[in-house]
């Protein structure tokens, strides 16, 4: 299952990962930034890279989903149906 | 409970029809369940919406809605890092590091438990007794944890002891549990995935509406003190250290917990665990975020109160009118009980499959296992009762450090998917130090000090890396056969 595919995905979502974890005023502010509404910076940081990941995973599940090692159990499923 | 005052009717009247919901549900599962595969995984057969659901509401447990917002009361606006910043990760990793591996495993070895994964990973038949006999001892405080929460919300809405919630409760899920298996806890956790999507969601409208809105509510918060909007927070709890090892704590370690790690084995194939990541993560995106976020908006409304792990029933109490108000308690009440059941059926195969079939009596069959399994549910369940009636410390503490002791199987989990060279006696040894070091941090306080902020779980996971690549390396006449390596790194 190592793939090109599967290792730049990983990669992608294990640096966004890395980055809502880096002591950076967008993601942890000792100081208070006021945003939207009085809302701290930092909730307006984790919502963004929230958001980014959320658009991100639709276009992983897309991409996945014709891929042939994972319509390995759909054949089988299909064959029973079949039957 | 000053804060609230008690109407039990209503609560005792909604809460009666759920529990009559559940053991309709638990009936339908028990006729549906006739083999030791459907009991623990579902046979391997779970669509999208219950495996999706699933996984989120094993996840999300009763700290959720009273442990979690009860810490962030005390700390404000930083102490929504606990769940709220990483939330977005809870699936997608553990899915992308070890679940697209584990469907195709589950399908082609029929693995029902983490235990069956590891030690027909290692070729060791004796990680089975450890492994299930290290779940069952965090499982149990885990457990534990959840049902003690039932018993608050019970005092809280009626006036009664603690303890009448607590034994109530755990009747409730053992017996669903026992007839059921894994099919009844996952059936009932789609209903109880709602109400915890519906609860979250009011309490956070309520707050709105009662507040006057966010800039109201924010700019009441700035004028009690700036601290309340910046890390560390108002008590100092939540310096970046900490907020990292929260990030870490709820997704990446989840890895490592073995009733989540068992849902991946009843996923249907591939495109379940696709479309259950898209809808566990927005679920618990949803729930996370709102839930989290009532805790500071309600300190301008609410005020300093006796027991801060109730401020979310005190919301929906003063906000809501009291049938309404109990709907949304029994929403919370279902985070617990589906934690509980999920955990349930899997320290039950823990005690059953991984020490008495693999270890104890190698000759029982599954159908003797699947008998078995009943009995044991029920002994497991009554510890578990009796362990809430003592009641030995807060829901936050007891949930996290049960969760961190089983954090410890990632190490075992991720060498042995990803390096060869990764051997049983290192896997033993790995978690062994492991649990060691997460005691030893949290307990002693020279230790607590040196790790400047961070929780136990990150050097004990530190250490267990260190311990497992190390024996590893020492113990490769213990490697395990090349045949074993193909099948489980997926190698045609």
């Amino acid at each position: 299952m190592k793939s090109h595919f599967n290792t730049v995905w990983g990669i992608i979502f294990t640096t966004l990962f890395v980055l809502i974890m880096l002591p950076l005023p967008w993601f942890c502010n000792y100081e208070y930034v006021p945003s939207i509404a009085g809302i701290p910076n930092y909730i307006i940081g984790w919502a963004v890279i929230a958001i980014v990941t959320l658009v991100l995973i639709f276009v992983w599940v897309k991409q996945c989903w014709n891929r042939p090692e994972y319509c390995e159990f759909d054949d089988e499923e299909e064959k029973k149906e079949e039957k | 409970m000053p804060e609230v005052s008690v109407n039990p009717v209503p609560f005792f009247i909604v809460i009666g029809l759920y529990i009559v919901l559940m053991a309709v549900i638990g009936y339908f599962a028990t006729k549906q369940t006739t083999t030791m595969h459907d009991y623990f995984v579902l046979s391997g057969k779970a669509g999208f919406i219950v495996s999706g659901i699933a996984y989120a509401t094993t996840q999300y447990s009763m700290g959720t809605f009273l442990g979690t917002p009860g810490t962030i009361y005390n700390i404000g606006y930083a102490g929504m890092a606990i769940t709220s910043a990483g939330v977005v990760f809870a699936l997608i990793i553990p899915a992308i590091f070890i679940g697209r591996k584990l469907v195709t495993l589950g399908h082609r070895e029929h693995f029902l438990t983490l235990t069956d994964y590891l030690s027909d990973r290692y070729e060791s038949k004796y990680m089975s007794g450890l492994l299930g006999l290290l779940m069952v001892v965090f499982m149990i405080p885990m457990m534990g944890a959840q049902i003690i929460g039932a018993g608050v919300l019970v005092n809280v809405f009626t006036g009664l002891p603690n303890q009448v919630g607590i034994i109530a409760f755990g009747i409730i899920v053992v017996g669903y549990c026992m007839s059921g298996g894994m099919r009844g806890a996952m059936m009932t956790d789609v209903v109880q995935g709602v109400l915890m999507f519906i609860a979250a969601i009011t309490a956070f409208v309520i707050c709105l509406k009662m507040g006057g809105g966010m800039s109201n509510l924010n700019a009441a918060l700035a004028a009690s003190g700036e601290e309340w909007m910046a890390f560390p927070g108002a008590n100092g709890k939540m310096p970046w250290t900490y907020m990292v090892s929260n990030i870490l704590l709820w997704s990446f370690f989840t890895m490592g917990q073995p009733q989540l790690f068992t849902k991946f084995f009843a996923m249907k194939n591939h495109k379940t665990l696709f479309r259950s990541v898209i809808l566990a993560t927005v679920g618990m995106m949803v729930i996370g975020w709102l839930i989290n976020w009532c805790a500071p908006l309600a300190r301008p409304l609410i005020g300093e109160i006796s027991n801060s792990d109730y401020i979310v029933p005190i919301i929906l109490q003063r906000g809501l009118p009291a049938v309404v108000a109990s709907i949304m308690v029994a929403g919370i009440a279902a985070a617990g009980m589906s934690t509980i059941d999920g955990v349930l059926v899997t320290a039950t195969a823990a005690v059953t499959r991984d020490i008495y079939q693999k270890f104890i009596n190698p000759k029982a069959s599954d159908d003797s296992v699947l008998h078995l399994s009943k009995y044991v549910t029920v002994i497991i369940g009554v510890i578990v009762i009796i362990f809430g009636c003592l009641q030995p410390g807060s829901i936050f503490t007891i949930n996290t450090f049960a969760f961190a002791g089983m954090a410890m199987f990632v190490v075992p989990v991720l060498f042995g998917m990803y390096w060869k060279k990764a051997t049983a006696p290192a896997a033993w040894a790995a978690i062994i130090c492991g649990d060691v070091t997460l005691v030893l941090c949290t307990k002693v306080e020279v230790l607590k000090n040196a790790i400047q902020g961070f929780h136990a779980v990150i050097p004990a996971f530190v250490v267990a890396c260190i311990v497992m690549f190390v024996v590893s390396l020492a113990t490769q006449n213990k490697a395990v056969s090349n045949a074993t390596l193909k099948r489980h790194m997926l190698i045609k």
